[in-house]
């Protein structure tokens, strides 16, 4: 029952980082920017009108809020009735789809972004175009011991994995582990490649503040790479001796961890708001 | 005093920069070119430098990267930078010397020469032309 109960705590703390907190911080530091930087002063940070930005502002805010009702409800029904797993159904499964649903209003935020620099590239007027003249390296943006990390962990995740395919314990799904961690690995790759080499986004960033993002992006990227290749790794071990339970308990904690550390390293102070002026 | 963080953040900080301007009536390669040269000479960029890839370039300056490739293959030509395989391109050696000299010059120049030389042997201008046409075409087949 221990188990069930640390579950709870992990899971209602989940609800809170993710849904509740998270984008309460991130509107706040919307919100100062918008205030700090006026359409008046900084019109082309501004592609779209007031109601716009205010509206989509407002549908995150009510989308997380949703969310946490969903979580405090789905923690409600499995608390009254008493449920083996949370509600009623496998803990992991729920785990994971909370987790997708917690994403989407970030999703949706992360859409709009993307639109509104589109929106910029179509405003931008300016005949000129600048470029740094230096190639940017990986090891330019993260350090070699958290690339050496990145790989240690994905070995550490296959070896495991091999290690369960000749001992294998109850449950197991045997080589779809190395799969699953590998188009992972593969995915955050395109990734990082995409934010090294791709097309510049916001026309009007200066090369510093791309490459602080360029950092921040890729730092993240690698970082999600290590989580979810040591969370797998653990979460085998766990389950091989029958710790099922506290391995969720586990996976919980790692993504609200996780979220407090991208919310710390999220600045959007340093940023040179000079550009957006008329 | 000027604190001393702040100057090595500015060396390290302090990139070379490249514009273009998409409007102007000189080719954005030659533009580019122009640049490059430029740098060289200035001391901005030094021998063995290393420059941003094809594909970066393009994509920063939000320019076809044929343009880039064409501005990089005249360059490379010219001997102010030189490709090393999947190293990367990086300033010629000479390119210093190199980026000084116009091509476009030099062959007017040569030019100039042969054809003094041929009017000197009593050559006309049209058995000039013919001739200078049958060779090019010749070469192109």
């Amino acid at each position: 029952m221990w188990d069930n109960y640390l579950l709870y705590i992990a899971f209602l703390g989940q609800t809170f980082v993710i849904s509740y907190y998270f984008p309460r911080k991130i509107l706040e530091k919307i919100n100062k920017s918008m205030a700090q930087h006026p359409r008046i002063d900084y019109p082309k940070l501004y592609p779209v009108a007031d109601d716009v930005i205010n509206t989509q502002l407002k549908t995150f805010k009510l989308f997380s809020f949703f969310v946490v009702v969903i979580g405090i409800g789905i923690l409600a029904i499995s608390i009254i009735n008493r449920t083996e797993d949370l509600i009623g159904w496998d803990d992991q499964a729920v785990l994971v789809c909370f987790v997708m649903l917690q994403y989407l209003p970030v999703l949706f935020l992360g859409t709009q972004g993307y639109y509104y620099l589109k929106l910029m590239r179509e405003q931008n007027t300016s005949e000129h175009r600048i470029a740094d003249l230096q190639p940017r390296k990986l090891l330019d943006y993260v350090s070699k011991s958290l690339l050496t990390t990145a790989i240690f962990s994905y070995s550490f995740c296959i070896l495991t994995v091999l290690y369960f395919i000749k001992y294998p314990f109850d449950g197991f799904a045997g080589l779809v582990n190395i799969l699953g961690v590998s188009v992972i690995y593969a995915g955050l790759s395109v990734g990082i490649y995409q934010k090294l080499y791709g097309k510049k986004r916001n026309p009007l960033q200066t090369s510093e503040d791309r490459s602080f993002e360029t950092t921040v992006v890729i730092k993240l990227l690698v970082l999600t790479a290590i989580c979810s290749s040591f969370y797998l790794g653990i979460s085998l071990i766990l389950a091989s001796m029958d710790l099922r339970d506290l391995g969720n308990v586990i996976y919980s904690v790692y993504l609200q961890a996780f979220i407090v550390y991208v919310y710390q390293i999220m600045k959007f102070d340093q940023v040179d708001y000079s550009v957006y002026k008329s | 005093m000027y604190p001393l963080t702040s100057w090595v953040t500015w060396v390290i900080t302090k990139k070379m920069k490249i514009s273009v301007n998409i409007e102007h009536s000189i080719p954005l390669f030659t533009q580019l070119i122009e640049q490059i040269k430029k740098a060289v000479q200035d001391d901005e960029i030094g021998i063995g430098d290393p420059l941003p890839s094809i594909r970066q370039l393009a994509n920063d300056l939000d320019i076809n990267h044929k343009t880039v490739a064409k501005a990089y293959r005249l360059l490379e030509r010219d001997g102010v930078i030189q490709t090393k395989g999947y190293r990367g391109t990086f300033i010629h050696q000479n390119a210093k010397e190199n980026s000084i000299v116009d091509l476009n010059e030099w062959v007017l120049t040569e030019l100039n020469k042969t054809l003094t030389s041929f009017r000197d042997a009593g050559i006309t201008e049209s058995e000039m032309r013919i001739a200078f046409n049958n060779l090019i075409s010749k070469r192109q087949n």
